[in-house]
């Protein structure tokens, strides 16, 4: 009775053995589920227009800063993905900040702001921004006195809050423009809804590539990331590769003082990722290829061929969305 | 003084501000009597949320841990709503920063650890079992030293992430630091990376183990607790701060009564008798008031302090049933686990044992190197006919186990839905085999259990979630009845039947315990009831049973005479169709019961 299945075995594993011992574990055994999912952005939250606008225009506004210099759209282009292409950016004076600018797209869905997540809202960390002497060093007397000084704006701010213009109005102006600021529809989410067209083959198989090797147990969720920190240099210690550890280095240990925090940063969110180069908390990777492979080999530890990573790119590419044009 | 009271001495005027004294009176008096309920009552409120927003958190992360939840997304919203619910109190509880603010950041940051740690040890399963995969599929597996290495490598693996202890970890370490192990396998950089995501795993593993056991996680809740009985006593404080406050006022009411009457006396004589008549009438109308009055606020530190120790007694229960059951599932699913994994290693064994015989197939069949007495001897060493009895009997074994394991978390995962508190049109049949399932360990050693179901119920409005903790409370009383009664080394019975009847359906639980003694048949929906042994139960759980079934459902839920005259019957009536146009649905009467 045995032995025609022992000769089944035996050819199928003559010249190859294949491990026909552990069959058994397939025997019932439920399909693991994925590791994480991603799903569609939600559109923006309902919003005063009128708000919205008058958000727009403090976004815009050099007035915001010590010298009148810079806005927050300097290091947070619109057009250029939502920051300014440079590993640090440089705020009033000359000063360069200590950590890449992030982008400011959907950065609302995230947990919380900052790549040390230390503001919990995005009221927060407008109000923080404006005031840092290494970002626009501003002054909130006398950004008021330059508001109240303008026609426009005192009308602006009186149709929306019925006030002058002051502190707590202007930031939160700010904060629900920046919480319309949702790039839905991009290809992928497009093909998430149904559409199978939306994205191309080499995209396709890259998502299935960042499941397969795992990205998809950090970035995940609504905002592919956004929504945990993690230690960078899980299988590899990226620091002592870099070399020159500062400050900023430490993360969220800055923030929280425990010693399991150290070298953790809010995952950062891979939506429009394409358009945001260069990446990391230090800027260290000028291209997407360069931060894919970085990814591999120190948050998961592991082999990856060449196509592999090529195809994560598409797949990364397929992440950008649109914006509504009113907000540009 | 002496103008004031010349200017009130028309009729009019003195009316006048008698009627507005009195409004002033009845205002204060309202007031008086409101302020510190509502606050009490937001406060209550708040920290109810809280506990809902805790309890919600906790399971979504038992879901994760599971894997039955494959995002983080709404953990994280979770965490924000936990967040913002605990500045509210903060800012209004007296020191809500340090009761409930400061307790509730740790069980946060605890989140974030716990997220930090889930994701990682996904990943190192997933990469290690990859390698293994690999190893077995790369060129050096043609040698027998490293099939053996790898058997070594996959079982120990396996092991321990089924047993998830440190022994099996310290054999899995031990396999992985085999130099011999080592020197076996031929593809490095496979081996070096398995290695390394096995070791992390069981790091990760420990570490996410203690997490979890660290008292950040129930500190929250208990911190919960105490504020509410804070709360309640400051209740009692208020109202009898209240009630002094307004014998002052009526002291003062009473004064002015008099100041006026003496006024009117000097005006007129023909209003002194009046005024003095009224002054009496007030007097002893007050009086009653006054008595009235003490009379709430002791009946008002009365419910509030029941209220205390009944909300103490519904965490406490909460906290024991969840305990429970999480030990009895751990059980159930160790003990197929284990001898899945027995019967794994057995089969490794005997494909060791077959392989000299596959060999020998190999030069027969495919060499030609016939030798009948080697065949022999080898198919005798090999003990094949035992072997073929023995290989399907473990497969099936493995098989049923798996799938036991399988439903088992089904069941979990149907039984721990996280629903809202709305009705919604539910199976209520699954509702039962989950529940059965899930506390099979409760029931099993004492009793055997028979489903009776009807198999063309419809579809009823019910909250899921609580209708699963009332049947699992009359599945564990029954449990514990019929173990008081059956004699030693027998199984009791009990049973569980769905029946459709004209306006509602039926589930009926019945044991052939010792029954409901006709004394205390009247008692047992009451709070504090309890017929168990100190320790055994808090007694709540038939009255919190009675107000889902009746407050929540618009259901009943009675005790009835048992079928056999013998053992206790409970009797849950759901009514049928929507919430607006439900008729009643009364509990029958013993005699039509029959
Ligand atoms: C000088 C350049 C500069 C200017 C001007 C600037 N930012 Fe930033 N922004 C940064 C940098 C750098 C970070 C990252 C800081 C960190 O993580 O510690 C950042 C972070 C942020 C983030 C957090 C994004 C996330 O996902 O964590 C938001 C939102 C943001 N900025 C909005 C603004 C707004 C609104 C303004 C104007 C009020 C502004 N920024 C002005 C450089 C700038
Ligand atoms: C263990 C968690 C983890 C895994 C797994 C992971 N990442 Fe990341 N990823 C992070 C963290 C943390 C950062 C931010 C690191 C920093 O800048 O300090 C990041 C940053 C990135 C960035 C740069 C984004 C930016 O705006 O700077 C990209 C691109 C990226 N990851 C892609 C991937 C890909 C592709 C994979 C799979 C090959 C992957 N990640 C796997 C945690 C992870």
């Amino acid at each position: 009775m045995l032995l025609p299945l022992l000769a089944a075995a035996l050819l199928s594993c003559s010249d190859q053995h294949s491990r026909s011992d552990f069959a058994a574990y397939d025997f019932g055994m439920p399909e693991p589920p994925a590791a994480g999912s991603i799903t569609p952005l939600p559109p923006p939250p309902p919003a005063d227009p009128a708000k919205v606008r008058l958000g727009k225009a403090l976004y815009n506004d050099t007035r915001l800063s010590a010298d009148d210099s810079i806005s927050c759209a300097t290091c947070h282009d619109l057009g250029r993905g939502g920051d300014d292409g440079r590993r640090y950016s440089i705020g009033v004076g000359g000063a360069a900040t200590a950590v890449n600018a992030p982008t400011v797209l959907n950065s609302s869905l995230n947990l919380a702001q900052f790549w040390d997540g230390r503001a919990l809202t995005l009221e927060a960390q407008v109000a923080e921004t404006v005031q840092n002497p290494t970002e626009m060093g501003g002054d909130w007397s006398v950004i008021e006195r330059r508001l109240r000084d303008d026609e426009s704006m005192v009308e602006q701010f009186a149709r929306v809050y019925g006030t002058r213009p002051g502190r707590d109005e202007i930031i939160d102006a700010t904060a629900t423009y920046l919480r319309a600021l949702v790039t839905p529809d991009s290809p992928f989410d497009r093909y998430l809804r149904g559409d199978a067209a939306a994205i191309g083959d080499g995209a396709r198989r890259g998502y299935e590539t960042f499941v397969d090797l795992g990205c998809i147990s950090c970035h995940q969720g609504r905002n592919v990331g956004g929504n945990l920190f993690q230690r960078f240099g899980v299988m590899g210690d990226y620091f002592e590769d870099r070399g020159s550890l500062v400050a900023a280095d430490y993360g969220r240990f800055n923030v929280t003082g425990r010693e399991q925090d150290r070298f953790r940063f809010k995952v950062p969110s891979l939506r429009n990722v394409a358009a945001t180069a260069p990446y990391f908390h230090d800027g260290s990777a000028a291209t997407l290829d360069e931060a894919v492979r970085a990814m591999i080999r120190y948050q998961l530890g592991r082999p990856a061929d060449d196509e592999q990573v090529e195809r994560l790119g598409d797949f990364l590419r397929s992440l950008s969305g649109e914006l509504d044009e009113s907000l540009l | 003084m002496k103008t004031l009271i010349g200017a009130v001495t028309s009729v009019r005027a003195q009316i006048l501000v008698g009627a507005a004294l009195l409004a002033c009176l009845v205002l204060l008096l309202v007031m008086s009597n409101h302020t510190g309920q509502r606050e009490f009552r937001e406060l209550k409120q708040a920290l109810d949320e809280l506990e809902t927003q805790n309890i919600r958190m906790d399971g979504s992360i038992f879901l994760l841990a599971f894997e039955m939840h494959t995002d983080f997304d709404v953990l994280t919203a979770q965490q924000k709503d936990l967040r913002e619910t605990a500045l509210a109190l903060a800012s209004i509880l007296p020191d809500g920063e340090r009761a409930i603010l400061a307790p509730a950041e740790r069980k946060l940051l605890m989140v974030e650890d716990f997220k930090s740690e889930q994701s990682i040890l996904r990943n190192s399963r997933a990469i290690a079992h990859e390698m293994i995969e690999r190893l077995w599929t790369g060129p050096g597996v043609d040698s027998p030293a490293t099939r053996d290495a790898l058997f070594a490598v996959e079982r120990a693996f396996l092991d321990f992430l089924a047993r998830r202890d440190p022994k099996a970890a310290n054999r899995l370490r031990a396999v992985l630091e085999n130099p011999a192990v080592g020197s076996a396998v031929t593809d490095l950089e496979e081996w070096d990376v398995l290695r390394a995501h096995s070791l992390n795993l069981i790091d990760y593993i420990d570490r996410l183990t203690r997490l979890m056991q660290s008292p950040p996680f129930i500190e929250l809740p208990v911190a919960i607790f105490e504020q509410n009985a804070r709360l309640t006593a400051r209740l009692a404080e208020t109202s009898a701060a209240a009630s002094r406050y307004r014998s002052a006022l009526f002291v003062v009411a009473l004064l002015l009564l008099a100041f006026s009457a003496v006024m009117v006396a000097r005006v007129r004589g023909y209003l002194q008798a009046i005024a003095r008549a009224n002054n009496d009438l007030e007097s002893r109308v007050a009086r009653r008031t006054q008595e009235l009055a003490d009379v709430n606020a002791a009946l008002r530190r009365e419910i509030a302090e029941r209220e205390s120790v009944e909300s103490q007694l519904r965490i406490a229960q909460k906290l024991e049933s969840i305990g429970q059951l999480a030990a009895g599932v751990a059980h159930e699913i160790n003990t197929p686990t284990q001898y899945v994994s027995d019967n794994v290693s057995f089969l490794s064994a005997v494909w060791k044992d077959l392989t000299p015989v596959l060999e020998d197939y190999e030069r027969i069949a495919l060499r030609g190197e016939a030798d009948p007495a080697r065949s022999r001897r080898i198919w005798s060493e090999a003990d094949v006919p035992f072997l073929s009895k023995e290989v399907p009997a473990a497969l099936r074994q493995s098989s049923a186990g798996l799938q036991q394991i399988t439903r088992i978390v089904l069941a979990m995962k149907n039984f721990s839905h996280p629903g809202s508190d709305a009705l919604q049109p539910a199976d209520l049949n699954r509702a039962i085999e989950s529940t059965a399932t899930v506390a099979r360990n409760e029931w099993k050693y004492v009793a055997e259990l028979t489903l009776d179901l009807d198999p063309d119920l419809p579809l009823v409005p019910c909250n899921v979630s609580a209708f699963n903790q009332v049947v699992l409370n009359l599945l564990i009383n029954a449990a514990q009845a019929v173990e008081e009664a059956r004699p030693k080394g027998e199984l009791g019975h009990i049973r569980v039947a769905t029946r459709t009847r004209a306006e509602c359906v039926e589930i009926s639980v019945e044991d052939d315990g010792p029954g409901i003694a006709d004394a205390i048949r009247d008692r047992i929906f009451d709070p504090f009831f309890t017929t168990k042994e100190v320790g055994k139960g808090t007694g709540q759980g038939l009255a919190i049973s009675h107000r889902v079934i009746h407050g929540q459902h618009g259901g009943t839920l009675s005790v009835e005479p048992a079928p056999q005259g013998r053992g206790a019957r409970f009797v849950i009536r759901l009514p049928q169709g929507r919430l607006e146009e439900r008729g009643a649905c009364p509990a029958l009467t013993a005699a039509d019961a029959m």
